[in-house]
């Protein structure tokens, strides 16, 4: 069995399951915020990418608030209107340290699960291309029907590129 | 987390399975694509697994009705054209930025345009084409001509014989 370095297990790990890109921790109060109801830029997408992974992780223990989360995406350059790429989820509310929101990709309208611990099950299997080539995009999260009161959290994204130089940043 | 070159980046996608090897045109006049006869796209050498199969609007479609499906065709062994996709709906007037996607399920499949634009959902399935030793072509026939616009067509693909392989042909 080899002994590898934690370094080479990064990179094992980025080519099987995707280049992980993630934000920083954000407070909930700022992104779970209902009021104003507006797109939070997550990611900045250079050119066309897939999207293997996308996820919202619970860093401290959500608030007891009935928050709702989907993603969107938005080009830029040239300039287009966001569209959904996934509905909303279930309510996060009170999920403990560790849970995460995960989107599906499986259509534009399918809901984010919401797991109850640090155990993901029915890991995501499908993906979504996301971005034009030559273009500019975001990718956004959007709370609907409560702001949460407390909590923080991090998103993580796990893509491939498809047109010639793609590649993505957070923005936060 | 890693901060990679975009050359290493590009060398992740070859590497995994739900992307392999990308395979894309230049960007060509829908003039020279989209006719009313078959136009070859790819040259395939070998056989190959088709992960996606699509192309998209560099800038909008004109507003002819050109229902574009995909087809082979194998000059070794000779095998004559063959449909690998249904028509698709018509491209009339398609937006910038707007992918129509093959969707692999069965040769009467159509592909699907996207719902919106600069997003594309996962193929239903895959499709392996081509045999052992054997080369053909990928070709797009739209029935009705289009008369202006330009795209960009993108092929991933995982090799499935020695030394298979696609390549753009324009």
């Amino acid at each position: 069995m080899p002994n590898y370095n934690i370094s080479t297990i990064d990179r094992i790990g980025d080519i099987t399951r995707g280049i992980h890109v993630k934000t920083g921790v954000l407070a909930n109060t700022a992104y779970f915020d209902h009021n104003p109801d507006v797109d939070k830029p997550l990611f900045t997408v250079h050119g066309r990418i897939r999207i293997i992974g996308l996820n919202c992780e619970a860093v401290t223990a959500f608030a007891a608030d009935a928050s709702l989360l989907k993603w969107t995406f938005e080009s830029t350059t040239p300039v287009i209107a966001a569209a959904d790429i996934s509905a909303v989820s279930l309510t996060v509310a009170s999920i403990p340290i560790g849970a995460r929101i995960m989107w599906r990709g499986t259509a534009v309208a399918t809901a984010p699960d919401v797991s109850a611990t640090q155990a993901s099950i029915a890991v995501v299997t499908d993906y979504m291309d996301v971005g034009l080539t030559g273009g500019i995009g975001i990718i956004n999260s959007h709370a609907t029907i409560a702001t949460q009161a407390s909590g923080t959290c991090l998103f993580n994204l796990y893509y491939l590129p498809i047109s010639e130089g793609a590649y993505v940043e957070a923005l936060i | 987390m890693s901060n990679y070159s975009p050359s290493t980046i590009a060398r992740i996608g070859d590497l995994n399975p739900k992307r392999g090897l990308v395979c894309r045109t230049a960007t060509v006049n829908n003039t020279d694509v989209f006719k009313a006869t078959a136009v070859n796209i790819f040259k395939i050498t070998g056989k190959i697994r088709i992960v996606s199969l699509d192309y998209e609007a560099i800038t909008g479609f004109s507003a002819d009705a050109s229902v574009p499906r995909w087809q082979f065709v194998s000059t070794t062994p000779v095998v004559a054209l063959t449909n690998i996709s249904a028509a698709s709906a018509a491209n009339t007037s398609l937006a910038l930025g707007e992918r129509v996607v093959l969707q692999g399920t069965a040769l009467n499949t159509a592909p699907v345009i996207d719902a919106a634009i600069g997003i594309s959902v996962k193929p239903a399935n895959v499709m392996d084409v081509g045999s052992e030793g054997g080369l053909l072509h990928l070709a797009i026939d739209a029935d009705v001509a289009q008369t202006s616009g330009t795209s960009v067509f993108t092929l991933c693909y995982l090799p499935l014989t020695a030394g298979a392989a696609a390549e753009a042909l324009m």
